[in-house]
């Protein structure tokens, strides 16, 4: 019990040190601040990016990019603490999300809303 | 001398001359003698056309002889009888005429024969009429000094036979009896039997005939106005009737007997003789007993009875053996008796000229416990037609019904209404028909009913028994249920078989918690004879009930019995069936739901065909199959494959059904889900939907075609254009073509939690199935598009592992494929070869160079399908395979 309470708090600290570090992305056009802000990227609940509804395709590519690094980070977390890349994924959007700035879309349970401010 | 010899000649001439002469003139004095004869006595006798009498007799034209009786106490006005005799001849034996001569008595014997004989009193009430009678008469000739000779009859005898009584429009023919009177006898007629065969009325048989009784003229002192007729007999309607004493009044002319109809065997009756064209017969004896009171030509039946023997019955039909009805007439508890109180007024000959025959007023008689009533109705012998209304309160006629079948089912109820008829040339014909009866029965096997008899293993068997009530009316032609009730007992079920005649699948019929009945509020109207015209046509207004939970409708409908194909249409509306449905054997379900829809049905005289039903279902459904279990050693069970039990469930089935008359069947479905659980994992199929072929070829019945399957599987789909499926053999050869399956969810299906992947592979797997053994024969697929793959590893593991696996580890951290090629085939023994062909490259290793890896992954794919541990598996062939890297 403690044990996993030890754990899921290190796990956090990691979580929150890894979104200070930053993901090392990749020059694009467009970066995931802008795309997200212009509302052609979204925050999904299982830690992954996903084009809001009424969006065009133009973020298509980094969501994309984005998404396989963030995949392979949760791998990464979730095999060295023997979780699923889902449970590591929603933790992460947990984190994610109190750092967004309101009005950005997030899909939470298959419904997308905008955040609040 | 001359003169003396012409005297003499004279003389001689006078003396053979005069009788020769009285000789020659006897037929002129005939008539005087027989005057003188009779002088003063009641008898008058005049005889025309006479011959010369011979030797031994004379002849003559016709007789004629009145006789007056005088009245006495018994008749208050005298009667005169006229004879007739056509063509007769008397004859007689005189005896030794000249002991005349010196006796005073000679005995002589007459005898009259004729070419007819009448009689006919006055007043004219009957006419007697016999051909070539002989009547026998014996006189003594009694010679008084100065008296005239005197005649003494001593002896008269006529034997009538085949002689003819008629009255009006009645005649009784074939007449018998002997008349036998005697001086000795002092004129009584002695005791003879009077027999006659037949009653003719207006020339046309009666059902009344071969009557004896015997009788003479002495009476009893105390009755002296009594005809009494003793040891009687008569057939009345082929059932013999006997009285073992009739006296009949002669002054008042009355009679009152009670005819016994004393242990008639029923299959001796018309109706039920076993040679006649009637499925009917009769079983045991009835016999009964008729008051009856006859005066001014009126027969009165009073409180007749007929009973059954106990176990009498009449059966329907005879020639199956097998299953039959019976219509119990024996004793019952609170009913002795098949019919009682029988009142009824007979009047024979009526008077009005129209009215000939018989006819029969205040008819009344309880039968089987209810009132039976006729209408005043009348013989007539002209037209031989004789129509009436039978009117019946609550005869409870259905009480006395069973059903002979595999069990012995019972009905009940009483009849009431009134049946118009008439008897005649035609046969038997029916008016307007008003009859109401609520009919109950129970215990009908199911086995029983048409269509469920079973017989080859393919048909539909059933098990149980029906029971209900249906409160039939039969007005204007048209026959109505009103709010009828039917219900299965406890077991009761339809069954179908499969080919080595085990159980599969059955309907149950039983009564469920939410419902005691199977049909109730059944409603129906069928219309007969709608349509005038030589073949009757029926037409089914309305037919209607509620099933449980919904209701089930045929929609109107015109038909004849002669029509080739009889369409009928059925609708139902939410009806609880899925619930009923219960598998057997490997198969085990329970399913639930409600059923709506169409079902078109055409009746041949081949069978039935469907067009086009469409019924759909919101119902759900779970069906187990569960291979027969081998026995294994609790090694095996522990340490063996799971046992191979699979759970089908499927929602919402909707099917189109089209069945022609020779069987084929085609099914095209489509259902919400369908999902196949096991020990190892479930594969849900979304939407799935297709079509079944099933008995096409005779030869083949076994063979189901599926064709155009389409259905979701994993968020893509998975199709198979057709497919030949050998039922008894389990033997199938087809494609399987799978399309935007995303390649995580093959991953997943395979257990291991160490693999991601993003993407979706289309593909096509060539499957054999044969008995148990499933064969994968060079199966393909390849990405649908490019993706990702990650082998997350732990730093320890990558620690703990040589630099070949290290790098392979380290490769699939992050592996972006341009290109996925997967080829897949199995063997029967499930032993497989999985190639999975990867072209991309892993932006986090060696600065993203392009990467190419191929992997061979030889398992037995049975086993670890069957197992949820294979992510060790997986881990261990990667290790063991060899890594190429691209230059």
């Amino acid at each position: 019990m403690t044990g996993t309470m030890i754990k899921r708090t290190a796990l956090k600290a990691l979580l929150a040190l890894m979104l200070f570090a930053g993901f090392s992305a990749p020059a694009f056009a467009l970066d995931l601040e802008t795309a997200r802000a212009q509302g052609l990227a979204g925050e999904v609940d299982n830690g992954l990016l996903a084009v809001p509804p009424g969006a065009g395709g133009d973020a298509q590519a980094i969501i994309a990019t984005i998404n396989n690094q963030r995949r392979a980070e949760y791998a990464k977390i979730a095999a060295q603490n023997k979780l699923s890349l889902d449970v590591v994924g929603s933790m992460m959007f947990e984190k994610i999300y109190t750092r967004l700035p309101a009005g950005t879309w997030v899909q939470v349970k298959g419904q997308w809303k905008k955040k609040a401010g | 001398m001359k003169w003396t010899h012409r005297i003499v000649v004279t003389l001689l001439l006078a003396v053979t001359l005069v009788p020769l002469a009285a000789w020659l003139a006897f037929p002129w004095y005939l008539q005087l003698l027989v005057d003188r004869a009779l002088a003063g006595k009641p008898f008058h006798v005049q005889i025309s056309g006479s011959g010369i009498p011979g030797p031994g007799g004379v002849g003559f034209r016709k007789l004629t002889a009145s006789f007056t009786a005088p009245p006495d106490q018994c008749s208050s006005k005298p009667a005169t009888y006229r004879i007739s005799i056509l063509n007769g001849r008397i004859s007689w034996n005189i005896g030794d005429l000249g002991a005349l001569l010196f006796s005073d008595r000679l005995q002589t014997a007459f005898a009259l024969n004729a070419d007819s004989l009448r009689i006919l009193p006055d007043p004219e009430s009957f006419l007697f009429e016999d051909t070539h009678p002989r009547i026998d008469m014996r006189l003594t000739l009694v010679r008084r000094r100065g008296a005239p000779m005197e005649f003494h009859p001593e002896r008269l005898s006529y034997a009538i036979r085949n002689a003819s009584v008629t009255r009006e429009k009645l005649r009784l023919a074939g007449i018998d009896y002997r008349v036998w009177l005697s001086r000795a006898g002092k004129w009584q007629q002695p005791p003879d039997t009077l027999s006659v065969s037949k009653l003719y009325s207006d020339g046309n048989p009666a059902p009344v005939g071969d009557f004896r009784a015997l009788f003479g003229s002495k009476r009893d002192p105390l009755k002296p106005c009594t005809l009494i007729l003793s040891n009687c007999s008569i057939n009345l309607f082929e059932w013999n009737g006997a009285a073992e004493r009739i006296e009949y009044d002669l002054r008042e002319q009355e009679t009152s007997f009670t005819l016994k109809l004393a242990e008639i065997p029923l299959n001796e009756l018309p109706w039920f003789k076993p040679a006649g064209k009637m499925p009917i017969r009769g079983a045991g004896r009835v016999s009964g007993s008729i008051p009856i009171e006859f005066r001014d030509s009126t027969v009165l039946v009073r409180n007749a009875l007929v009973a059954g023997e106990a176990g009498a019955s009449i059966l329907y039909p005879v020639k199956n053996s097998s299953r039959w009805f019976s219509l119990d007439i024996g004793p019952k508890p609170g009913s002795a008796e098949l019919l009682k109180n029988l009142n009824a007024t007979i009047t024979l000959n009526s008077r009005n000229k129209n009215l000939s025959g018989l006819a029969v007023s205040n008819f009344s008689a309880e039968l089987f416990e209810g009132k039976l009533q006729a209408s005043p109705f009348m013989f007539d012998p002209v037209k031989n037609e004789v129509m009436l209304t039978l009117s019946m309160q609550d005869i409870r006629v259905l009480d006395r019904l069973n059903f002979h079948g595999e069990s012995r089912g019972a009905f009940n109820g009483a009849l009431s209404g009134t049946l118009p008829l008439s008897f005649g040339k035609k046969g038997l014909t029916f008016g307007r028909i008003d009859l109401a009866s609520a009919v109950t029965f129970s215990d009908i096997a199911l086995r029983d009913i048409p269509g469920l008899t079973g017989g080859s293993l393919k048909t539909p068997l059933a098990a149980g028994t029906l029971n209900g009530t249906l409160p039939l009316e039969y007005r204007n032609s048209a026959l109505q249920v009103r709010n009828g009730m039917i219900a299965g007992s406890k077991s009761s079920a339809i069954v179908f078989y499969d080919k080595e005649n085990r159980k599969r699948l059955s309907f149950g019929l039983a009564p469920d918690a939410g419902s005691r009945s199977l049909l109730r509020n059944i409603n129906a109207t069928l219309d007969l004879d709608t349509v005038a015209g030589k073949s009757k046509k029926y037409a089914i207004t309305q037919l209607s009930a509620e099933t449980p939970g919904g209701t089930l409708r045929v929609s109107p409908m015109l038909f004849s019995l002669n029509d080739r194909e009889i369409p009928l249409t059925l609708k139902l509306n939410n009806i609880r069936a899925l619930d009923r449905i219960r598998l057997h054997g490997d198969f085990k379900g329970s399913l639930s739901g409600a059923v709506s829809g169409t079902l078109p049905i055409v009746l041949g005289k081949q069978g039935f065909m469907i067009k086009r039903a469409v019924l759909h279902s919101g119902g759900v459904g779970t069906i187990t199959v569960a291979p027969p279990k081998q026995k294994r050693s609790a090694t095996e069970r522990i340490f063996g494959a799971p046992e191979e039990d699979a759970d089908y469930s499927f929602k919402s089935p909707d099917i189109i059904l089209t069945r022609h008359f020779d069987g084929k069947t085609v099914l095209d479905f489509s259902l919400g889900e369908l999902k196949r659980k096991t020990r190892s994992g479930e594969i849900l199929l979304t939407s799935p939907k297709g079509t079944l072929a099933m008995w096409q070829d005779r030869k083949n019945p076994d063979m189901v075609t599926l064709s155009d399957f389409k259905a979701g599987f994993f968020d893509g789909t998975i199709t198979i254009s057709r497919v030949d499926y050998d039922i008894a053999g389990n033997k199938a050869e087809t494609v399987l073509q799978l399309n935007n399956i995303p390649l995580q969810k093959l991953i997943d299906l395979q257990g291991t939690k160490k693999v991601y992947a993003t993407g979706t592979v289309k593909g096509s797997i060539p499957v054999k199935i044969s008995g148990t053994e499933i064969e994968i024969m060079d199966g393909a697929m390849i990405a649908e598009s490019d993706g990702q793959i990650i082998y997350a590893t732990t730093p320890e593991e990558r620690a703990a592992a040589n630099q070949g696996l290290r790098t392979t580890y380290e490769a699939l951290s992050n592996f972006l494929y341009i290109q996925l090629g997967s080829s897949i085939s199995m063997a029967p023994d499930g032993k497989s070869m999985l190639t999975i062909r990867l072209k991309g490259n892993n932006p986090d290793f060696q600065e993203g160079r392009p990467v190419e890896l191929n992997l061979n992954l030889e398992q037995n794919l049975l086993d670890l399908m069957r197992s949820l541990s294979i992510s060790s598996n997986v881990e261990q062939i990667i290790s063991e395979k060899a890594l190429q890297k691209n230059k």
